[in-house]
C-alpha cells in the first residue's frame, strides 16, 4: 500500500525531478538548500576515515570526530524529512489514491496536506518544551545544553533547536502545499 | 468535557483497536506513513494521557536521531548512490562472466553472483535491482532466456542487499531491538549465502529440466588477455567488500566506521576508473540525504507511536494476546512471522522493524529464543516483502527500468517461485537455527 517505487532510491535513482510546483517558493528553496545537507553527509563520511586513519595510522584519535558526525547526520536526518516533503517524496501508501478520479484526488490532496500540517505544528509545539529545556535554565538564564562527554560540545542543544526549526518549516510547507492544491495551480 | 485523558476510558483493548484502525484509515487516504504515525502517536498522547506524557515523546526521537550506530544508514545509503551513478557494477558483470561461462542458465548464475557482491558492497536494495535491471536483465532476455525466469533473478538477486551483510535492515533491528550490530552481521552471513544459492539451485533445476528456458550462449573462445581484462573488473569491488567486512569482523572498525571505509573505497574505485566527477558525488549526496530522510522520518513518526503505545500499556497488551494464543514457542514464533509477512505485503521493512520488534523481540527473549538469531530471521522474512504483491518495492524498482513490455503482472508472477524459495528460507532457519552460527 506504500508507494515502494519512491522508497529508498527513487523511480530513477538518477533523476532529480526538484521540489513539486505546489510547494511554491518555500519549497524551492528548501529543495536548493538540500545541498548544504548533502555536502554535510559527504563530510561526515571523510571526517569518519579521517579518524579511523588517524587512529591506526598516527595512534591518535581525535576527542571530536564521533560527536561530530553524529550531529552533522543528525541535521541531515531532521532536514532530509523536510526536503523529502518539498519534493513529494515520503513514502505513502497510495492503494486508493491511484483509483480515485482526478477531482476526488485534488480533494485528498488538500486534506492530506492539512493533516500532515497539523501533525508539523503539534510536533512543533512539542518540541518546544525540549527547547526550552535545551536553552534556558530553570531560572530563565541561557543556558545551552550539552552533550557531557570529555569534550562537552553544545550538539545537544542545537540539535532539538534544529528539530523545533524543521517542525516549524515543515508545517509551513505544508500549509503552502494545502493552498496551491485548493488554488488547483500546476 | 475534558478531552485530555478521556480516551483512557477506553481500556486498552478499545484503546489498541481504535488505534488500529485510525492508523489503518489513515494510511489508505495516501497520508504519507511518517506523519501519519507521528499524528496519531500525538492524538493518543494528549487524549490518553495529557500535554505532559509529549516531552516523553520528543525525548525518544531526540535519541532516535542521534544515536552513533544510526550514522551507518547514510554512509551505507551514499555508497550505494556512488555504486549506481559509477561503471562498477557493470564491469562486474561482465567480470563475472567468468563465473557463469558455459553453464546452462549461466548468466542467471552470473546475476546472482553479482548480487551477492553488490550485497556485500552496500546495504540497501533499490540501486541494486535497478542496477541488476539495467546490466543483467537485457543480456538475459537477448539471449533468449525465459521472461519470468530472468525477471525473477534480478528482482530476488537484488534484494540480497539486506540479507547479505552489512545490512540496513539488520542495522536497524540492532538498534530496535538492542543487540550487537557486529554478531548480527556474522549470523546472517550464512543465511545470506544460503538463500543465494537456493536461487542458484533452482536456476539450475530449471534451466537443466527444460533447456529451452535458458539457452546456451553461442560460443565464442574469450583469450587469455580478455580473461585478464575482465578480471580487472572483479579487484575493485573485491576490495571493498574486504575493507568493509574486513574491518567489521576484523574489528578495526566499528559499523559506522566501517561503513565510511566502504564509502572510502567506492570512491577511490571510481577515481581509478577515471568515472570520478563532483557533479557525481553531488548527486549521489543529495541522494542519500533523500534516502534518509525517508527512513529517518518514518523512524521518528514509528518510535513516537510505539513510545505512546507502550506508556499506554499496550505493547504488555500485545504480547499477552501474541503469547496467549498456545504454549507452544513454535507455533508463537509461526504467529509473529505471519504478522510479519502480512505486515510485508502492505507497509515497508522500517516502518515494521519499528513499529513491530519493540513488541516481538521482549516476546522472543522471554520464549527462550536468541534475539540475534531473531534478527537473521527478521531480515529473512523481510525479503518475502521486497517482492510480495501488491506493493513489493522490487518489482516497482524493475518495472521502473524494465523494457515498456514487461507489465508489474508479469513481474510478480515471475516472482512467486523466488518467494517460496523466500519462504523455504525462513523454515530452514527456524528449523536449524545453527545456521546462523548461534
Amino acid at each position: 500500500m506504500s508507494d515502494k517505487n519512491t522508497a529508498e532510491a527513487g523511480v530513477d535513482p538518477r533523476a532529480d525531478k526538484g521540489a513539486i510546483e505546489e510547494a511554491g517558493r518555500l519549497g524551492r528553496a528548501i529543495n536548493a538548500g538540500g545541498l548544504i545537507f548533502a555536502i554535510g553527509i559527504l563530510c561526515a563520511a571523510a571526517i569518519l576515515i579521517n579518524e579511523v586513519f588517524l587512529r591506526y595510522v598516527f595512534n591518535a584519535p581525535t576527542i571530536w570526530a564521533h560527536e561530530t558526525t553524529i550531529f552533522i547526520c543528525g541535521l541531515a536526518f531532521i532536514y532530509g524529512g523536510l526536503y523529502c516533503a518539498a519534493r513529494d517524496q515520503h513514502i505513502r501508501v497510495v492503494l486508493i489514491y491511484d483509483f480515485v478520479p482526478p477531482r476526488v484526488r485534488r480533494a485528498l490532496d488538500i486534506v492530506i496536506s492539512l493533516a500532515n500540517a497539523a501533525a508539523a505544528g503539534m510536533f512543533a509545539w512539542a518540541a518546544w518544551s525540549m527547547v526550552q529545556r535545551a536553552l534556558f535554565r530553570p531560572d530563565g538564564t541561557v543556558w545551552i545544553e550539552r552533550s557531557g562527554s570529555a569534550w562537552d560540545p553544545v550538539y545537544p542543544g542545537f540539535l532539538k533547536v534544529a528539530l523545533f526549526v524543521v517542525m516549524i518549516a515543515l508545517c509551513l510547507q505544508f500549509l503552502i502545499l494545502a493552498l496551491n492544491y485548493a488554488r488547483g495551480r500546476k | 468535557m475534558e478531552l485530555f485523558g478521556s480516551f483512557k476510558a477506553l481500556g486498552i483493548e478499545y484503546g489498541t483497536l481504535v488505534m488500529f484502525v485510525m492508523l489503518f484509515v489513515l494510511l489508505l487516504t495516501g497520508m504519507p506513513l511518517a506523519f501519519v504515525t507521528l499524528m496519531v502517536a500525538l492524538i493518543f498522547a494528549l487524549g490518553w494521557f495529557g500535554p505532559m506524557a509529549v516531552p516523553l515523546i520528543t525525548s525518544n526521537i531526540f535519541s532516535f536521531v542521534s544515536s552513533f550506530v544510526f550514522v551507518s544508514v547514510p554512509m551505507f545509503v551514499l555508497m550505494a548512490a556512488i555504486l549506481d551513478r559509477s561503471g562498477i557494477a557493470r564491469d562486474l558483470f561482465d567480470a563475472m562472466r567468468l563465473v557463469g561461462g558455459r553453464l546452462r542458465g549461466g548468466v542467471a548464475i552470473q546475476t546472482i553472483a553479482v548480487a551477492v557482491i553488490l550485497a556485500a558492497m552496500s546495504g540497501i536494495i533499490g540501486g541494486e535491482v535497478v542496477l541488476l535491471g539495467l546490466v543483467a536483465l537485457p543480456q538475459m532476455l537477448r539471449l533468449g532466456y525465459d521472461k519470468h525466469l530472468a525477471i525473477g533473478v534480478v528482482c530476488a538477486g537484488g534484494a540480497l542487499g539486506t540479507m547479505v551483510p552489512p545490512s540496513i535492515v539488520l542495522i536497524i533491528y540492532g538498534l530496535t531491538a538492542n543487540v550487537s550490530i557486529g554478531d548480527l552481521f556474522t549470523a546472517s552471513f550464512l543465511p545470506g549465502l544460503m538463500l543465494a544459492a537456493f536461487y542458484v539451485a533452482y536456476v539450475l533445476v530449471r534451466a537443466y529440466l527444460n533447456p529451452s528456458l535458458a539457452p546456451i550462449p553461442e560460443p565464442n573462445e574469450t583469450t587469455t588477455a580478455e580473461k585478464l581484462r575482465l578480471l580487472k573488473g572483479l579487484f575493485l569491488p573485491l576490495c571493498v567488500v574486504a575493507g568493509v567486512l574486513g574491518s567489521i569482523y576484523g574489528g578495526i572498525a566499528s559499523v559506522t566506521e566501517a561503513s565510511a571505509v566502504g564509502v572510502a573505497g567506492v570512491i577511490l574505485s571510481t577515481i581509478v576508473r577515471r568515472d570520478f566527477s563532483f557533479g557525481m558525488l553531488k548527486g549521489a549526496g543529495l541522494q542519500s540525504l533523500r534516502t534518509v530522510g525517508m527512513i529517518v522520518w518514518i523512524g521518528i513518526g514509528a518510535s513516537a507511536l510505539v513510545g505512546v503505545f507502550n506508556l499506554m500499556g499496550g505493547i504488555n497488551f500485545v504480547s499477552s494476546l501474541i503469547t496467549g494464543i498456545s504454549d507452544n514457542p513454535t507455533i508463537v514464533l509461526l504467529f509473529m512471522m505471519l504478522i510479519l509477512f502480512v505486515l510485508g505485503m502492505f507497509l515497508d521493512w522500517v516502518g515494521i522493524a519499528l513499529l513491530t520488534m519493540p513488541i516481538f523481540v521482549p516476546v522472543i527473549i522471554q520464549l527462550g529464543y536468541d534475539p540475534v538469531w531473531f534478527g537473521v530471521l527478521f531480515a529473512m522474512n523481510m525479503q518475502v516483502s521486497f517482492l510480495s504483491p501488491p506493493f513489493g518495492p522490487a518489482a516497482f524498482y524493475l518495472k521502473s527500468v524494465a523494457p515498456p513490455d514487461i507489465s508489474l503482472g508479469t513481474i510478480f508472477r515471475s516472482l512467486l517461485p523466488f518467494i517460496c524459495l523466500q519462504i523455504l528460507g525462513v523454515m530452514m532457519l527456524i528449523a536449524f537455527p545453527g545456521i546462523t552460527g548461534r
